[in-house]
């Protein structure tokens, strides 16, 4: 026995441990052989499950009666070192049941329903933390077995889920039909638009033209009336200045004070009513009659234009199988969070208001997720064509809203809007993250997925059955 | 919490004007009066001498007071008016060391006594008097026992100006009083009337200037009083390094002053305040604290006197003024070889006030003295609960009640230990403070409730602004009782903007008012509150967004007119805690439970009521470099409770600068993360890994350190001992511990643990001093032999240079928590560090974290655990609480082999060699801290 014992330690190189089984000698052995061959029995015929907080999967690493290997491989200990409440292995290993470690692991069974693993700093702390309250065995604190009740829970949460999925995917098959319909529309739109915005450009190039020539005559009459004008007064002022040189005032000599004259005064007005009066509104309607027509032609040509890149944009973009994200097209979801209005344009842009004032959280930049290049510096031309080809395979789950109006002291605002399955679009909540940056949950059904493996609401009567779901799970 | 960007609201144009602090916002020495005549004086000499009556000696051993009688006359040569005025001067020792010296009008034209309220005086034990020797130069008074080592000896000098020296018990001369003539002590209110009485009786006209006023940035200020400041230096020779007078961002050492602007202390609102800067900020304490060379000792100089205060400080040689002893046999009691020793010479100038200097005496080889006698004069540090001690995560603001439910999960899914969330000002109705926004903060209740489940905390802001609101009742009381600051010249409640609006501000120095305050805390006045929320007193200067200097104008008044905020002011910030601090007691019936109270403003005393921290900071490398300073600087006067704002609170640090921020911050005695609305969050996983990795593993070794800090905290309490520590106050002979480099960028904590933190982008190693003897790094124990010199420490981002100091013993708890309470009951590590000579001292603490049963009914344990000649060992001091079991004992540095291990317990205790870090850990000894036992270590041959 002693020298079995010796070898299965030979890993293990510290002089101190040897010195103590040496040390302890035979009492320590007597004693410690039966021990271990009592221990040996109960272990063979009892299961490895005594050991507290194995995670199932790594038992067969502690099925050793004699020794133990720390995981890491770092040491060997013998198997009363496991749980023994003190830390022998860096990596906790040797104590999955309590919270000796530091770095170590204990696995809730929770009954099989929902085990995990939590860190070894929770067990024993006095908060229940396996549902089943099997890592608060000191008796700080009695924990209630919540599994069944979190299971079902969980079940039922998931068959909501489920549910909404299931209605959603319906939804988005029959969006898919209407927006495929859409494709060859959309395609034709392009063109369309295109020929449209073309020809509006053309006639409002003709109509510049027109506009100058008619603003080139405008002037030359406006100027020629002048010249007429001015001579005519001329004409007059020297037959009247002949009158009032040869009248009785001759003291006031000074020709500059001619036009204070009160007779002279009366003939300008003459004068000027002659030609500023109906002549001039006749020309000044002509005028507001071509910037009319002119503005009118540029509000033409800028929707043509409009009209012209939204089409533009949605042939650039991936809309996904049978366009079906055209669906989100021109379709802007509100939502109201305290005294902020918040506004979802997809492929667009976000809004926020408050207090009637508008603030852009973002204009609508891409796909997935930005790199921290994308965000750094937003008018990076150079990867934009790397840009396209990610988007292309970009997840369709999340938009990226950029450059929206800069905060105070800080980065422009923007917003990731995250897409979610629902029954229609709405707005589920609103955050900053971080300063000026948002992210919004955007339900919708255009997201939703066929559910995978359909979830049924389980029997817990019995533990064979419950060991069934689980192995099902 | 947040400084003046939030007047943003108020002021955009201001702001937009501003990059960093606005410095003409403030005034400079030249634009306060006061200032500007007292440093005249030293320049240009004045007119006046104020002498010593020798008839008017009184020296009554049986009141243990000497006085005298100061008397000011016109200096012969100048043809000079004034009155002859008397001045009463009065010496006593009130505690052992411990001399007080104050001034005062013998007949003041008004009430120039400040606060009663700060000083311990119900603790003094005045000391006995006696004349030593009197000839016609100069007065011997001895105050102490004949027998005692802590005589002091004051020497008064019959000079035509006054002077006073004081003496140490080994006759060196501590400080020395006006050697420079500049004690001035206005009354230029009674002058004025004293001359316009004569110029009346000589022309019969009224002299019309006594409507005394100062005009700074549009403000006026009224001074009814006249100047009236008060001014003395105070000279210490053989000293080349002073320190204190927190709080400012300058090196540790004081430096001179000369060239620029003084020293300033008036507590203010600072705007993106500036490090290298002698501007006053959100606190202040008149304390110095002098090192003479080649002497192991500190003395304390205490200039109490709350109003606005000025600090000249210049180097001289010390022959510059007469440092002859005539005392007793020993002649010259100055033993120091150099040959030009240095001096220290300080010029205080208050705004008004009397003269109340406390001087207070160490001896040699008691470093910790001087902290003793400073907290005896203004109180012990409080003693915060031990959750105070675990990381605390603060924003302006987390703005829901959900959002801090969240916070509180997500610590956790990061496996990152904390104790405390804080609410900022946007949690209330409005800015009224004591209530809750019902729309975001539904069910504080249910949220103090859902953080206790992991026993965690919560802190609220409570600002003394009172917004003026006339459907709020605690406003309508406050005003009927007549609880308000007032105007200048009336009874009615001055008014200011603040957060809220136009709000008013509680006087605390009225008694009734704090009382009043304190009982807003009780848990049906302030609904909402449990008892595990805490206080924050944020803007508690006041700051006050439109008042001068972003505070309250100077000529407001207190207790219904009797004096003015000009008088009082640094200490507005101490009462307000002061109320809290009495309140948070006061809301459990039993008055059992410790509080725990935060403030932004301070004064002497502070440390009774609060811990501090340093304000709005600013996440730069410039100002983490100054932040360990600022500490160090606050606990050397007496304010060991502080920290900082980690990661920095306005602007946003990168994630180099934010992770080596907290890896300082993790070992201050204070430990808050917070950061200004406009920048980015600061949990510790905002930048990911790998930065979240090292921020998790700073805060889990501060937490792993809880036995350890908290000992420190009750020592601190307990004998007014700094946490945060320079090295020269551990290794005071060793002179480069001193030097510039080493004292502002490593500290210790206690005298066990050396901290060098990386204080600049991309540094990736460092010139790390470690006194002689030995040293062992913090996460590898890798030893290093040091005969005191610099060691080029490798530190990566992952690793600041941290050290344990061989010698010292220190508690730990390996098993972190999800925050301090949960590990109350869990096993202590001790990791014994072996000096040169394999012996080691450490000690500690334990009681229930939270409650007065410590004091009340000596629920605690204190234990000294010592390990020498191959034994450790306890000295139990005290115990009488729940021990804790000693899971495991690391030994390092030990040069020799072990045998064998037995305690008085057990015969054979398993142990292990780990080549690793060359440690020898002993499993399972089978002790209880909290029981007496021995373990011995038997060497191999």
């Amino acid at each position: 026995m002693l020298i079995f014992f010796f070898g299965t330690l030979n890993s293990q190189t510290d002089q101190s441990f040897f010195q103590i089984f040496s040390d302890q000698q035979m009492f320590c052995f007597c004693k410690g052989f039966i021990l271990f061959l009592t221990s040996l029995i109960v272990s063979s015929y009892c299961c490895q499950a005594a050991i507290v907080g194995i995670d199932p999967s790594l038992a067969s690493h502690y099925s050793d009666p004699k020794t133990f290997t720390c995981l890491d491989n770092s040491k060997t200990i013998p198997k009363s070192y496991v749980n023994d409440n003190y830390c022998d292995c860096e990596d906790g290993s040797d104590e999955p049941g309590t919270s000796a470690c530091p770095k170590g692991n204990f696995y809730c069974h929770n009954e099989g329903l929902l085990s995990k693993s939590i860190p070894s700093s929770r067990v024993n702390d006095g908060i229940c933390d396996c549902c089943s309250g099997e890592d608060e065995v000191s008796g700080k604190v009695k924990c209630t077995n919540t599994c069944k009740e979190l299971y079902l829970d969980q079940i039922s949460d998931q068959l909501k889920e489920q549910e909404i999925q299931e209605e959603g995917y319906k939804l988005r098959l029959e969006i898919r039909k209407e927006t495929n319909e859409k494709k060859q529309y959309l395609q034709e739109q392009i063109e369309i638009t295109k020929e449209e915005y073309e020809k509006a450009e053309q006639e409002s190039e003709k109509m510049s033209e027109k506009q100058q020539v008619c603003e080139k005559w405008i002037y030359a009459q406006k100027k020629n009336r002048k010249k007429v004008l001015k001579k005519m007064i001329q004409e007059r002022l020297v037959s009247k200045n002949m009158e009032i040189a040869n009248s009785e005032e001759k003291n006031d000599k000074d020709f500059c004070f001619l036009h204070k004259d009160p007779k002279i005064k009366k003939i300008t007005k003459e004068f000027k009513n002659l030609f500023f009066g109906a002549a001039k509104k006749e020309l000044e309607d002509l005028k507001k009659k071509i910037i009319r027509e002119k503005s009118s032609m540029f509000t033409e040509k800028r929707n043509k234009k409009t009209e012209k890149e939204k089409f533009e944009k949605i042939g650039d973009l991936d809309l996904g199988i049978d366009n079906e994200f055209y669906y989100l097209f021109d379709n802007c979801i509100e939502y109201k969070e305290n005294k902020y209005t918040y506004e979802v344009c997809p492929f667009d842009k976000v809004t926020q208001k408050e207090n009637g004032n508008t603030y852009k959280l973002g204009n609508f930049k891409q796909w997935g997720e930005l790199t921290n290049q994308e965000s750094d510096s937003d008018n990076d031309n150079e990867n934009e064509n790397e840009n396209e080809k990610k988007n292309a395979k970009a997840n369709k789950e999340q938009m990226e809203f950029t450059g929206g109006d800069k905060c105070w002291n800080g980065p422009n605002r923007s917003t990731t809007v995250l897409l979610k399955c629902g029954l229609k679009n709405e707005i589920k909540n609103v955050q900053e993250v971080s300063i000026c940056k948002y992210q919004m949950t955007l339900l919708t059904p255009i997201v939703c997925e066929k559910p995978k493996n359909k979830i049924t609401i389980p029997d817990l009567t019995t533990n064979q059955e419950k060991k069934n779901i689980h192995d099902e799970l | 919490m947040k400084n003046l960007l939030g007047v943003a609201f108020i002021s955009l144009l201001f702001l937009a004007l501003c990059v960093s602090v606005n410095e003409s916002t403030f005034k400079k020495c030249h634009q306060s009066s006061f200032c500007k005549r007292n440093r005249n004086i030293r320049k240009n000499g004045r007119n006046t001498i104020f002498s010593i009556d020798p008839e008017s000696i009184n020296t009554n051993p049986k009141e243990k007071m000497f006085s005298a009688v100061l008397v000011r006359t016109p200096k012969p040569e100048t043809e000079s008016y004034q009155q002859r005025l008397l001045f009463d001067l009065k010496i006593c020792s009130v505690n052992p060391g411990v001399i007080r010296i104050s001034i005062n009008e013998k007949e003041p034209g008004f009430n120039r006594q400040a606060v009663g309220g700060i000083l311990e005086t119900e603790q003094f034990n005045y000391q006995p008097l006696k004349a030593l020797t009197q000839t016609t130069e100069y007065l011997l008074l001895q105050f102490g026992e004949d027998d005692s080592e802590r005589k002091v000896v004051v020497k008064l000098y019959f000079t035509l100006s006054w002077k006073i020296e004081i003496l140490d018990n080994d006759h060196f001369v501590v400080t020395q009083l006006n050697f420079d003539d500049l004690f001035n002590f206005e009354t230029k209110k009674k002058d004025l009337l004293f001359e316009n009485q004569r110029t009346k009786a000589n022309n019969g006209k009224e002299n019309d200037r006594l409507n005394f006023e100062e005009r700074f940035q549009g403000n006026v200020d009224h001074q009814p009083h006249g100047p009236s400041s008060v001014a003395l230096d105070l000279l210490f020779p053989n000293t080349e390094h002073i320190y204190g007078l927190p709080e400012h961002t300058t090196k540790l050492s004081l430096e001179d002053t000369e060239e620029g602007e003084p020293y300033r202390l008036y507590n203010v609102d600072i705007l993106e305040y500036e490090t290298e800067s002698r501007m006053s900020l959100y606190g202040s304490i008149p304390v110095i604290i002098s090192k003479p060379k080649n002497q192991n000792k500190l003395h304390g100089i205490f200039w109490f006197n709350p109003s606005e205060t000025w600090i000249d400080i210049s180097s001289h040689s010390s022959d510059h003024s007469d440092q002859s002893v005539q005392f007793g046999d020993n002649g010259n009691g100055n033993k120091n070889g150099d040959e030009s020793p240095i001096a220290k010479r300080t010029h205080w100038m208050s705004e008004t006030g009397v003269i109340d200097l406390f001087i207070m005496v160490g001896q040699e080889n008691k470093m910790y003295q001087v902290f003793k006698m400073y907290s005896q004069l203004t109180g012990f540090p409080y003693f915060p609960p031990y959750f105070s001690m675990g990381y605390h995560q603060c924003r302006w603001s987390y703005k829901t009640q959900n959002e801090i439910i969240e916070l509180n999960e997500n610590f956790d899914k990061h496996d990152i230990p904390v104790d405390v969330f804080w609410m900022d000002i946007d949690h209330t109705d409005g800015k009224k403070y004591f209530t809750f926004d019902k729309k975001t903060f539904p069910d504080p209740k249910f949220l103090s409730e859902t953080v206790a489940e992991k026993s965690r905390k919560l802190v609220a802001i409570v600002d003394p602004h009172i917004k003026r609101d006339n459907s709020w009742k605690l406003y309508k009381e406050a005003k009927s009782k007549n609880y308000f600051i007032q105007k200048y010249n009336s009874d009615q409640a001055y008014e200011g903007n603040c957060w809220p609006g136009t709000s008013s501000w509680p006087d605390f120095l009225n008694p009734r008012v704090v009382e009043w305050w304190g009982s807003r805390f009780s848990y049906d006045k302030y609904e909402g509150s449990t008892n595990s929320m805490f206080i924050w007193n944020d803007m508690n200067e006041p700051a006050i967004f439109n008042g001068p200097e972003m505070s309250i104008p100077r000529d407001t008044l207190h207790l219904n007119g009797k004096i003015e905020n000009r008088a009082i002011h640094n200490s507005y910030g101490y009462f307000v805690t002061k109320g809290t601090f009495e309140g948070l007691i006061k809301r459990n019936k039993d008055q059992n439970e410790r509080p725990f109270v935060l403030t932004r403003s301070f004064f002497a005393g502070s440390q009774k009521y609060s811990t501090i921290w340093t304000g709005d900071n600013t996440a730069s490398w410039d100002q983490l470099k100054h932040t360990d300073t600022m500490l160090v600087s606050l606990n050397l006067a007496g304010a060991p409770l502080c920290g900082e704002d980690a990661g920095g609170f306005l602007k946003s640090p990168d994630e180099e600068l934010f992770t080596r921020w907290f890896q300082t911050s993790a070992f201050h005695p204070f430990f808050r993360s917070h950061s200004h609305i406009q920048t980015i969050r600061r949990e510790p996983w905002v930048f990911g890994d790998p930065y979240t990795s090292i921020i998790r593993k700073a805060i889990r070794n501060r937490y792993s350190l809880l036995p350890f800090y908290y000992t420190q905290f009750y020592i601190a309490s307990a004998k007014g001992k700094p946490i945060m520590r320079p090295l020269w106050l551990i290794f005071p002979g060793d002179a480069n511990s001193f030097d510039e480099e080493v004292e502002n960028y490593s500290y210790m904590i206690g005298s066990s643990i050396l901290v060098s933190p990386i204080l600049n982008k991309k540094q990736k190693n460092k010139n790390v001093y470690l006194p002689k003897g030995y040293w062992y790094d913090f996460e590898t124990f890798k030893k290093i032999k040091s005969k005191g010199s610099f060691f080029n420490i490798d530190a990566p981002l992952s690793k600041a240079p941290v050290f344990y100091r061989g010698g010292k013993i220190i508690p730990r708890k390996i098993r972190v928590r999800r925050s301090s309470l949960l590990m109350k009951n869990d096993p202590i590590t001790l990791f014994v560090f072996l000096n040169e000579k394999q012996k080691s001292t450490g000690r500690v603490y334990i009681d229930d974290g939270h409650s007065y049963d410590f004091k009340k009914l000596n629920k605690y344990i204190h234990q000294k655990i010592v390990f020498k000649n191959g034994k450790l060992s306890t000295k139990t001091f005290h115990s009488d609480y729940d021990p804790i079991l000693i899971d495991k004992i690391m030994v390092f540095g030990l040069e020799k082999g072990i045998k064998k291990v037995y305690s008085n317990k057990d015969t054979n205790i398993f142990f292990k060699y780990n080549q690793k870090d060359n440690s020898f850990a002993i499993k399972k000894p089978n002790v209880l801290i909290g029981q007496d036992w021995e373990i011995t270590v038997e060497y191999t041959d």
